[in-house]
């Protein structure tokens, strides 16, 4: 016995796993295969339900192209904003990250290059009064948020977590309030800092189309003019 | 068999189409097609799988809205809207439209058919 409903819903683990249509988006294009399905059951009574949902299927079109289809009709402006985000992040490790700078004795380096901060950051956690010592690691864990948001990407999919986003924005405050702290901070955090407040807003936008994007109260609908 | 028309031609008439077809009320995609293919007598081929990014281009840029309601059978189904900025667009698209129209027509016309 055919299962429509258990046919979509394989038919909607594999987009999910093969394409990078939202659960949104997929949504739309599952209401679609069913009223496409009920129609050609409508129009053909001799036609097999199985063969109804092939051709709707069918009709609709492979998950590469469908993606392609969509992605087309725009990248939205938070996954601009997250990539250009990681790329800050990744560029900042790569620039001198504060001047002035001791490395102890026989070190010529009088600089911190971005990657080598956090490692300042921790190994100096234990000078000057416990407030400062707690900033001092903190700020060098708030690389791990950054590094949140790299794991908990699924294929093409942004984290879900909704503590990310207030927490990066945290994490930007309180690298700022730390680099009024030092002395001169180089281009390199700059540009780090900008990477948290990158990430943060692009997570907030996204949070933001994802609830306006949500099923609201349950109108009822019977179709065409009824919300008129 | 008449050719179809051709790709290029029906990409470029999807903004005016969709939004002449949603000055008649809300509606969602499956119906939007249908209309769609009733409109053009067939003539217009519309796949399934483009015309919904077509619809959320038109989302993002404004000039339709979209909503998401529960039907009577349960199911979510997207419902969009034209917008102002979509009317002050399909007044555009029409008067184009029309420009290319009426100066075929005219070119037609002159010769003996």
């Amino acid at each position: 016995m055919f299962d429509l409903d258990a046919e979509l819903r394989r038919w909607r683990e594999r987009q999910e796993h093969t394409s990078s249509l939202s659960p949104r988006e997929l949504d739309e294009l599952e209401d679609h295969l069913r009223a496409r399905v009920d129609l050609l059951l409508e129009t053909d009574a001799a036609l097999a339900p199985q063969q109804a949902f092939k051709t709707a299927r069918k009709e609709l079109g492979q998950s590469a192209a469908l993606s392609s289809e969509f992605a087309k009709s725009g990248s939205p402006r938070w996954r601009k904003l997250l990539v250009a985000g990681w790329a800050m992040y990744a560029v900042s490790f790569f620039l001198p990250a504060a001047h002035n700078f001791r490395w102890g004795t026989g070190s010529g380096q009088d600089f911190l290059w971005g990657w080598q901060a956090p490692i300042g950051a921790l190994l100096a956690a234990g000078d000057g009064a416990f407030w400062l010592s707690l900033l001092r690691v903190l700020s060098g864990l708030s690389n791990a948020l950054v590094l949140a948001t790299f794991l908990k990407l699924k294929g093409s999919r942004p984290p879900e977590s909704t503590w990310l986003a207030p927490s990066l924005m945290g994490a930007t405050l309180l690298n700022l309030h730390w680099a009024a702290q030092q002395i001169g901070p180089g281009i390199g955090y700059w540009v780090w800092i900008a990477s948290f407040a990158c990430i943060g807003s692009a997570l907030w936008l996204r949070a933001r189309e994802r609830a306006a994007a949500r099923c609201p109260t349950p109108a009822r609908a019977t179709g065409q003019g009824a919300f008129e | 068999m008449k050719k179809p028309v051709s790709k290029e031609l029906v990409a470029a008439s999807s903004r005016p189409m969709v939004l002449s077809i949603l000055t008649g009320g809300e509606s969602y995609g499956y119906q939007i097609l249908k209309q769609v293919k009733l409109l053009s007598g067939g003539k217009l081929e519309w796949s399934d799988g483009m015309l919904y990014p077509v619809l959320h281009r038109l989302e993002r840029d404004g000039l339709i809205a979209g909503r998401w309601v529960l039907t009577e059978e349960g199911r979510r189904r997207k419902y969009y809207r034209l917008t102002r900025r979509g009317k002050r667009q399909l007044a555009t698209d029409r008067e184009n439209w029309r420009t290319v129209h009426g100066a075929l027509e005219l070119s037609w016309g002159g010769r003996s058919v």
